[in-house]
């Protein structure tokens, strides 16, 4: 698979230098050129542009780029802001032709970081080019922010830059990065492809379906893989040799794969004649690529000897700009004490109204856990008082050695104690949750494998009460939440759902639907549903609102407010289902994993 | 297939036996430990495949302890799991330093015991394909056979057949699904062992009777037939004679 990735990807270094050449920057630098030659400059910088200018249409690269080092060297013109500018860019083009990708890419950087006013029209041709330098260095995170920078980039929409090279980038990064995100890649790939189909650019069309074909047979969906490879091979002409060869080897693959050998040796067979092609013209390019190196290095010795000149009048530019430097820190200092007094004011006054609202919340919130307290003492002393009472029967049964009561008055003390439990349980966690101590871990989980184990326990229960348990999800319903959390979310859901069923009933979960980045799960029991007057207020804290169960009822209602309030810290929501008749209902979303 | 080997560390002997009696119910060998010292020589005597650890051990913080000691060995370090009483984020604080774990929350149910494992393991093989740490064990692959975890070696295996999500694993007549990318079958799969044949298929190559390469098919020992693509076959003709 490696081998068959690096086919991709060099096919791809090799439509881009195209691009740039045609797009990028040489002809925003030519342009520029043009402009400032035609405006009002002094005679010898003008000179210079014009010189500039022509030379971008007649010199070679590498000629070019040695006439620039000179320049920057001991040409007095590039005192001037607009002229060194220029310059730079120029430079930049040079690299950018003779692939030194990392010197281009600290060119940009230079240019970037000492003009950082230039026109915004043209940062976006030079943050293109950064991207790609990044990405055929193989540096896909780096490429990616820059990318990503792009998109964000306002100027960018309104720039000429080509869109579908960028997207393409960006799904190429996806593609080949260490930990590689396959969707995002199908996604960019299919943005560029829609861009694409409207300019009718049939190389880089072509290009576009040899990459999503690949990206598809990666993914196992050899169908679509098929589908986009034919169609690169449907543009016939114009097309680049390379890009036909691939797609020809890669269907003879797939399709040996599919066992259908006459049409993978026909693709084979069209594979081997791209290849001699490509052969030939490759020596060709070689040769030519020799005889630019050789005059390369015939230069490189005087351009040696004028780095030297160069490094003095630097040291001489220096001088003059640490005695600038002094003055701008001086006045500097002074605008910042300014500054400082009237943001010090500011934020005082900020401060004042910060602590007030906060006041206010925190009495909303005294105000919440004073009430609520005083109810958990009244529900708390109730049953501790029965169960004393109880125990005092009991040790008169026992003496009277009557042990039918003895076993109903130990049944009742069981329950007695099983929701009293439940209710200091619900306490702590909510105690825990308002101050903000209660330990939480979103996660992937699932959830059906979670209600699971939570109905284990009320297992005995409904076999008691003969009530059904319908859970109707899929295995691996994923989801994201803290799975202690979500248990005790269902613990009290069950646990309310059992008492109020009644017998020969049933309790039903079942997958409502599924959105982008949301399940809905509705939870149903055959009970007797949520009291009219009581729906509104079922998930605030609990007041002296009291319910009758079909046996006894206990609790303070707690239960509700928590699961909202759960449910929320998790990223969804629990509401009542007004439409469902048959007994309460509730519908609740869970956030995708 | 070999049973999965669990260390328990606690130091409450009722609590030990119970979660012994669930275990063993699993079909897992137990050994058990109830003290930091006893743990640690313990576990790098019998290089257990779970750990699964009490925070509390005669009232201090050992468990988290010896969490922070395997951890500063990732070559040897196995999964393990937390068990608490407590929900409250002081405890679990200091646990989340010590790097991939899960955790149990007492009381609990066999469903939670079961979950709580292949949580841990799970979060255990995520982390050390992250980190691309080879630490011995990771070359095993832990197998479900009717609901009950074991582990199989991949020389065991006769061939893997990849899928988007998924491998199914094929050794003598069974066959076992494992959810594995090929990124992390790769990863797990001893180099000199198994070969790529085509972009479904890594076969074991002692398992190999003859490859036809006209036929495009390698045909194992057992008589299965695999189908052969030619972009792979420079790779394998470093391993295996071709008969074309």
């Amino acid at each position: 698979m490696k081998n068959y990735a690096l086919v991709v990807l060099s096919t791809f270094l090799f439509f881009f230098n195209g691009a740039a050449n045609k797009l990028n920057i040489s002809s925003v630098v030519k342009e520029y050129c043009s402009h400032c030659n035609n405006g009002n400059q002094l005679k010898d910088k003008t000179d210079f542009i014009h010189q500039l200018h022509s030379d971008l249409k007649t010199l070679s690269p590498s000629l070019l780029q040695l006439k620039l080092n000179e320049a920057f060297v001991s040409n007095k013109a590039l005192k001037n802001d607009t002229v060194n500018y220029l310059a730079h860019l120029a430079l930049v083009y040079t690299l950018d032709a003779l692939k030194l990708r990392k010197e281009a890419i600290q060119s940009i950087e230079l240019i970037r970081s000492k003009w950082p006013k230039l026109s915004k029209e043209i940062d976006v041709y030079l943050q293109t080019e950064v991207g790609n330098n990044y990405l055929e260095l193989q540096f896909y995170d780096q490429a990616l922010k820059y990318y990503k920078g792009l998109l964000k980039d306002s100027s960018f929409k309104k720039s000429e830059v080509p869109k579908d090279a960028i997207f393409i980038g960006i799904g190429l990064c996806y593609q080949y990065r260490e930990v590689s995100n396959l969707d995002s890649t199908e996604f960019y790939f299919l943005k560029a492809l829609q861009y694409q189909e409207n300019w009718n650019k049939k190389d880089n069309l072509a290009l576009t379906y040899q990459n999503l074909g690949s990206l598809y047979f990666e993914k196992y969906d050899d169908k679509k893989a098929k589908l986009y490879w034919l169609k690169g091979l449907q543009l016939n002409g114009g097309v680049t040799v390379n890009i036909e060869s691939d797609l020809n080897y890669n269907l003879a693959d797939l399709y040996e794969s599919e066992g259908n050998s006459t049409k993978a040796l026909h693709h084979y067979k069209q594979y081997v004649k791209y290849q001699d092609s490509i052969w030939n013209r490759d020596k060709l390019w070689e040769l030519a690529e020799q005889k630019r190196k050789f005059e390369g290095e015939l230069k490189e010795q005087r351009i040696q000897s004028l780095k030297k000149d160069k490094a003095l009048q630097q040291a001489e530019i220096e001088k003059k700009q640490n005695q600038r430097n002094a003055l701008l820190g001086l006045t500097g200092a002074l605008v910042l004490l300014g500054s400082a007094i009237t943001v010090l004011y500011r934020s005082t006054k900020k401060k004042n109204e910060v602590i007030s609202q906060q006041k206010e919340h925190l009495d909303e919130l005294n105000a919440t856990k004073n009430k609520l307290f005083s109810i958990v003492a009244h529900d708390l002393r109730a049953p501790v008082q029965a169960l004393g009472r109880n125990n005092q029967k009991l040790q008169s049964k026992v003496l009277e050695k009557e042990n039918t009561e003895l076993a109903d008055l130990l049944k009742q003390n069981k329950q007695g104690i099983e929701s009293t439990y439940k209710l200091l349980d619900n306490l702590l966690h909510w105690s825990l949750s308002q101050a903000e101590e209660l330990y939480f871990q979103s996660e992937s989980v699932d959830l059906r494998r979670i209600i699971e184990q939570v109905e284990y326990n009320y297992k005995p229960l409904l076999r008691e009460k003969k009530i059904e348990f319908l859970l109707e999800l899929y295995n691996e319903t994923l989801i994201k939440a803290d799975i202690n959390t979500l248990k005790i979310v269902f613990r009290n859901l069950l646990d309310n759902a059992i008492r109020f069923t009644p017998e020969n009933g049933y309790i039903r979960i079942y997958l409502v639907k599924e959105t982008l980045g949301e399940l809905i799960v509705s939870f149903e029991d055959s009970g007797e549903g949520v009291e009219a007057e009581k729906k509104s207020i079922l998930f605030a804290i609990p007041s002296e609102k009291k319910s009758v169960s079909t046996q006894k009822k206990n609790g303070a209602g707690l239960g509700m407010y928590l699961c909202k309030e759960l449910m929320q810290k998790n990223g969804g929501d629990i509401q009542l289902n007004d439409d469902y008749e048959g007994g309460a209902g509730f519908i609740l979303t869970f956030k995708k994993a | 297939m070999e049973k999965l080997h669990v260390l328990v560390i606690e130091d409450e002997a009722d609590n030990f036996d119970l979660l012994k009696k669930e275990l063993e119910a699993f079909e897992y060998e137990v050994s058990h430990a109830d003290n930091l010292k006893d743990a640690l020589g313990l576990y790098y005597t019998i290089s257990p495949d779970i750990v699964i650890v009490d925070i509390f051990l005669h009232g201090q913080k050992d468990g988290i302890e010896f969490a922070r000691k395997i951890c500063e060995n990732p070559s040897t370090l196995r999964p393990f799991l937390f068990l608490t009483s407590a929900s409250d984020r002081n405890t679990f604080s200091e646990a989340k330093l010590t790097g991939p774990y899960s955790y149990l929350i007492k009381p609990f149910n066999p469903l939670e015991l079961e979950y709580a494992i292949e949580l841990a393991i799970e979060k255990y093989n995520d982390e050390v394909i992250n980190l691309g740490v080879q630490t011995g064990y990771s070359s095993c692959f832990l197998v479900k056979k009717q609901n009950k975890m074991f582990k199989i070696e991949p020389k065991e295996l006769d061939y893997i057949k990849v899928e988007s999500r998924y491998c199914e694993l094929y050794s003598g007549k069974e066959m076992y699904v494992v959810q594995s990318s090929l990124k992390e079958m790769l990863h797990k799969l001893p180099e000199n062992l198994f070969v790529r044949i085509h972009r479904n298929y890594l076969v074991n190559f002692k398992q190999v009777k003859e490859i036809a390469a006209q036929d495009a098919t390698v045909i194992l020992k057992d008589g299965t037939e695999l189908l052969l693509s030619r972009r792979y076959l420079d790779e394998i003709k470093k391993h295996v004679q071709v008969i074309s």
